[in-house]
């Protein structure tokens, strides 16, 4: 999937991968005209009307790029005008299939890479505090009147508050305490139908009652119903890699789990397109002695089964 | 009012279905009346999700017919899921002067990747 040179027009106006339709470019036009309407009937008095000039910028935007790109596309294909476009970012050799970043491992050649949820954490903490911020705020009135509305808005409220710092305090815990499951392969992007080395490797110090680790492949579709985006999510493939029990880990001994993994030739590779995705995942959870328990997901990259006596795909 | 494009499109080897990345002989036949004619292998996806779209190879021609090695990609794979399907087309589409035609459609099977489960 090859892409043409970027003329300063796509860099300004950002090519698109479809033709805008006749909506794209009259919706905001009519817009722009009531703006640029109001600006004149506020104008009457000679007097600028900034406020208006300002609200006419989105709209002017929106129009002009649409009828720059309903013009420019007019005479080219919905083949010619996809393949001309900036295609999104895939490994090299796979289109369609998501970048998953990997490192060099200890025990295998390549170390998934799993990120530590400290954004998942500031979001929480941020929402705790939003909500305990707005709690704080009605309480006066609930307390001076006893009026039921905000008396329930508060209840409500607090209870959020207090659901999210609690989730946000069991993050923190685990974020502090554990150094994350460390998975490595022996080949990454995963060709199906091959036989790949698979390491699981805890550091400690650590007691777990269980440890588990499930490969995963669900198909994920997103689609659009009115202005709301619904995902739905089907398994097709589950499978048990790692399930121990009663893990004692040392400071200076990683607990170390080794398997073989072959997935099925036929199965479906993964997929990351718009609306619709394969997601191949490690699924690695964690039951811990006296402390939270954790529990995350990596995501895989699994390759196309490799035609028959080919070593590597031209 | 646009008309569809007549053509006949032959893959050879003739199979079922074809190997990613494998090199196939495209011939093409235009029957109506064109300028021009654009040839491309594209993917299309079906199923509960929006529709996404993908064009692996595009060519534009003057010559009505003719005939073109061309190296299938490596990836998607054609694919019936539970939630989704991947179906890849030789599309062959016509030009009168600037206007398009209605394209058509040469199916293709790329990979041999099992269906999805039933739900």
């Amino acid at each position: 999937m090859q892409q043409s040179p970027r003329r300063r027009t796509e860099v300004l106006f950002g090519r698109p991968s479809k033709r805008p339709s006749k909506a794209e470019v009259m919706v905001p036009g009519i817009i722009l005209a009531c703006v640029l309407h109001m600006v004149a009937l506020d104008s009457d008095t000679s007097e600028i009307a900034w406020h208006w000039l300002a609200l006419a910028g989105v709209p002017a935007l929106a129009f002009i790029r649409s009828l720059y790109w309903y013009v420019e596309l007019r005479e080219l294909s919905d083949e010619a005008i996809i393949h001309q476009s900036g295609q999104r970012r895939h490994p090299a050799g796979y289109p369609g299939l998501p970048i998953v970043p990997s490192e060099r491992g200890r025990w295998r050649d390549y170390r998934v890479v799993h990120k530590k949820g400290w954004q998942s954490l500031i979001l929480l903490t941020v929402l705790a505090v939003i909500f305990g911020l707005v709690t704080a705020a009605l309480a006066p009135s609930v307390w001076s009147r006893w009026a039921l509305v905000p008396g329930l808005m508060a209840l409500v409220f607090g209870l959020i508050s207090l659901a999210l710092a609690y989730a946000s305090g069991h993050e923190l815990l685990v974020l502090l305490r554990f150094q994350p499951t460390v998975i490595e392969l022996s080949k990454h992007p995963i060709p199906l139908g091959e036989e790949v080395d698979v390491v699981v490797s805890q550091d400690g110090p650590v007691r777990l009652n269980r440890l588990e680790v499930t490969l995963r492949c669900e198909e994920v579709v997103s689609y659009r119903v009115g202005t709301n985006t619904k995902t739905d999510r089907e398994t097709q493939h589950e499978e048990r890699l790692c399930d121990a029990t009663d893990v004692v880990v040392a400071r200076e001994e990683p607990f170390v789990y080794e398997t073989k993994l072959q997935l099925p030739r036929r199965a479906m590779h993964s997929l990351d397109l718009e609306s619709n995705d394969v997601r191949w995942t490690l699924r690695i959870e964690g039951d811990v002695v006296n402390y939270p328990d954790f529990d995350y997901e990596v995501l895989l990259c699994v390759a196309p089964a490799l035609p028959e006596a080919q070593t590597v795909y031209r | 009012m646009t008309t569809a494009t007549r053509a006949e499109v032959v893959l050879t080897p003739e199979r079922e279905s074809y190997a990613p990345g494998e090199r196939v002989q495209l011939q093409y036949r235009v029957e109506s009346e064109v300028d021009e004619v654009e040839l491309s292998l594209r993917y299309h996806t079906e199923g509960v999700g929006d529709e996404d779209l993908g064009v692996a190879w595009l060519e534009r021609r003057r010559e009505a017919r003719g005939q073109l090695d061309i190296t299938l990609p490596a990836s998607p794979c054609s694919y019936d899921g539970t939630l989704l399907k991947i179906a890849w087309v030789v599309r062959v589409r016509g030009f009168h002067g600037d206007e398009p035609l209605d394209p058509y459609d040469h199916p293709l099977v790329l990979g041999s990747v099992a269906r999805g489960k039933e739900r």
